[in-house]
């Protein structure tokens, strides 16, 4: 089992390894190129369809814009945006800061192709239900020869959907609550209480059917639920982080541009103060980009072929719209987000530390570190919240892409088993170190991104036609449309 | 000639000219030059069987690059346990650990190469160039058409 483990490891480390980020960074940039930078000139379009300005109750799909937004954004928005940037700012030093927020910007692209192609190609399942994401663009897109693609790409993000989405989440959850609140509970519900040969608390167990119970009644609801917790939940843990990172960025605001500096430069020119984690100038720069890249494709996702599942729920009739509010998601995720965490670890330099055990750790103590002493428990607090209700709100949407994919592969009669599978598994991650099937999930995870770029690459040119078709029309708001109409 | 046999038949010659040029450290071994030479054999032999448009010959030549996108893959692993391998921290297992570094990136280069090649010839034109035809196979009924 031991070797098995570490095969394992090595496995998930090769597939997350190089050749896996120049993929996803040369699609992203490919489809930027190609648009030439549709993420900057039609970025004001993107909120104006986030605000619901084209929003039509007549048109087919199962959840607004926003909601379909959210929804992918609590999948995303995760423990990589806590933990996943301390750790790549202590490898790859600040400059991977800088590449990771570049990879957001590019990562922009692949979301918004992939979400685009996610509407033209969703079909209605055997229960009325919206099914679309990179297994429908695959065999409806690129033809039957494409079958096993779609199939292989289905069985990788079911599994997935247990792994990252469920029992690292649960793990995350539990880690952290326990961590911040175990000194202030009763000795009794933490003390050690082993079970068929697993130690767990209590406190565990209590957490994990809490977790359960309440991922199970969110997921009970469908995607219509989905969206309305996530609409919710997404923009008050989002807007709680940052309000967090910008008071620390406000009391150090002196340091700011010291530490925007550093950062851009170590981006380009290599931290060569760790001399033990590269050595030559050339590689401490890669080292930047490596992590950088690296951190920011695990936190937005962008290109694994999740998201779109969500987005093709969506109510439109255009395919682009939803591309172009998909876009913002990287946005969010990656350049907002990670980008403060960032700032907050570089200000307080928390990377300056000798070692890390833990990434979300690391971002404790640079939170924590940030505000004066008497009220430091505030930054912790932050980022123990962020982390429990991340994890939480993760679990919920990564449900509905594993639902839809089994639904793909068998029916919709197997979404019920699915769904009582899924919280099961998600109190035994509350319970359970299990370090191979995160492995085993993560090699997954990457398999799903590497047969959804198929497709992304083989349907270039529906996307462009698609582009050029919705933006040589004009594109008149709801709004004014009716008061046009009025008149 | 198209332009996806050209990048296949170009981009092995550059992966091996890098190869070439940077300096070899005694401690690393060739095996992943083995996994190199299998995957551009693949990654032309895809690219010759393109140049007929038949429904056979795009077969095979997907099929070839998908082979030579798992060999990359299988250098870029050699090259990930070679590293792995070297625990130490002093000035020659650093060099020797940036060199590793380097051909993972060509190593890496050439499998984002094959891959999007791959991904061109997928497209829906290449396919009926080929005189393959698309076809529906969704179970489900489409929202849009």
């Amino acid at each position: 089992m031991d070797r098995l483990t570490v095969a394992l490891k090595d496995a998930a480390d090769i597939s997350w390894g190089l050749p896996f980020i120049l993929l996803l960074g040369g699609v992203g940039l490919f489809y930027t190129l190609r648009l030439r930078f549709p993420q900057f000139r039609h970025f004001r379009h993107a909120i104006q369809i986030g605000r619901g300005k084209y929003d039509s109750p007549d048109d087919p799909g199962e959840v607004t814009h926003f909601q379909a937004l959210c929804a992918a954004l609590s999948a995303t928005v995760g423990v990589g945006n806590i933990g996943g940037v301390a750790t790549a700012i202590w490898w790859g030093g600040p400059g991977a800061a800088i590449w990771m927020g570049m990879f957001g910007v590019f990562g922009m692209m692949t979301k918004f192709a992939s979400c685009s192609l996610a509407i033209r190609y969703r079909v209605y399942d055997d229960q009325g239900h919206i099914l679309g994401g990179p297994m429908e663009s695959l065999t409806r897109g690129l033809g039957k020869r494409f079958k096993w693609v779609a199939v292989a790409f289905a069985i990788c993000a079911t599994i997935a959907s247990f792994g990252g989405g469920n029992m690292v989440q649960a793990n995350e959850m539990t880690g952290a609550f326990t961590d911040e609140f175990n000194s202030k509970l009763p000795a009794a519900l933490s003390a050690s209480l082993p079970i068929l040969g697993v130690e767990t608390s209590w406190l565990r167990i209590l957490l994990g059917l809490a977790l359960a119970t309440a991922v199970g009644m969110v997921i009970i609801g469908g995607i219509q639920r989905i969206g309305k917790v996530a609409g919710f939940l997404v923009p008050f843990m989002a807007i709680l982080y940052v309000l967090g990172a910008l008071t620390i960025i406000f009391y150090h605001i002196e340091e700011v541009p010291d530490a925007v500096g550093t950062m851009f430069k170590m981006a380009f020119a290599g931290d060569v103060t760790r001399k033990a984690a590269g050595g030559a100038v050339g590689l401490t720069l890669l080292q930047a980009l490596t992590w950088g890249a690296k951190r920011a494709v695990f936190s937005n996702e962008a290109g694994l072929g999740s998201a779109p599942i969500a987005h093709a729920a969506a109510k439109t009739k255009e395919p682009m719209r939803e591309g172009l509010i998909a876009m913002l998601g990287p946005f969010v995720d990656t350049v907002v987000i990670c980008m403060m965490t960032a700032t907050v670890i570089v200000l307080t330099n928390a990377w300056k530390e000798p070692v890390m055990t833990n990434g979300a750790i690391l971002t404790k103590t640079a939170f924590e570190r940030g505000l004066p002493e008497g009220i430091s428990w505030i930054g912790r607090y932050t980022v123990a919240i962020g982390l429990i209700l991340f994890a939480v709100s993760t679990a919920i949407s990564w449900s509905y892409y594993g639902d839809r994919c089994v639904s793909y592969l068998f029916g919709s009669r197997a979404v019920m088993p699915y769904r009582i599978a899924y919280v099961t598994v998600l109190f035994l991650g509350a319970n359970v170190q299990a370090k191979f099937v995160w492995n085993f999930a993560d090699v997954a995870n990457a398999a799903m991104a590497f047969f959804h770029i198929v497709g992304l690459l083989g349907l270039t040119s529906v996307v462009v036609a698609l582009y050029r078709d919705y933006f040589s029309r004009e594109q008149i708001p709801l709004d004014q449309q009716r008061e046009e109409a009025s008149e | 000639m198209s332009r996806i046999s050209i990048a296949s038949f170009v981009s092995p010659a550059i992966g091996l000219v890098l190869f070439l040029l940077i300096p070899r450290e005694a401690a690393i071994s060739s095996s992943f030059l083995v996994w190199f030479a299998i995957a551009a054999l693949l990654q032309a032999t895809g690219a010759v069987m393109l140049l007929v448009k038949q429904p056979v010959r795009w077969t095979y030549g997907v099929i070839c690059f998908w082979l030579a996108a798992a060999c990359y893959m299988g250098g870029y692993s050699d090259l990930h346990l070679q590293a792995k391998a070297l625990t130490g921290t002093d000035e020659a297992t650093m060099a020797v650990k940036t060199t590793i570094v380097y051909l993972q990136y060509v190593m890496s280069l050439l499998f984002v190469a094959v891959f999007g090649s791959l991904g061109a010839v997928s497209s829906r034109e290449v396919q009926e160039s080929h005189g393959l035809e698309i076809q529906d196979t969704t179970r489900g009924r489409p929202v849009h058409d």
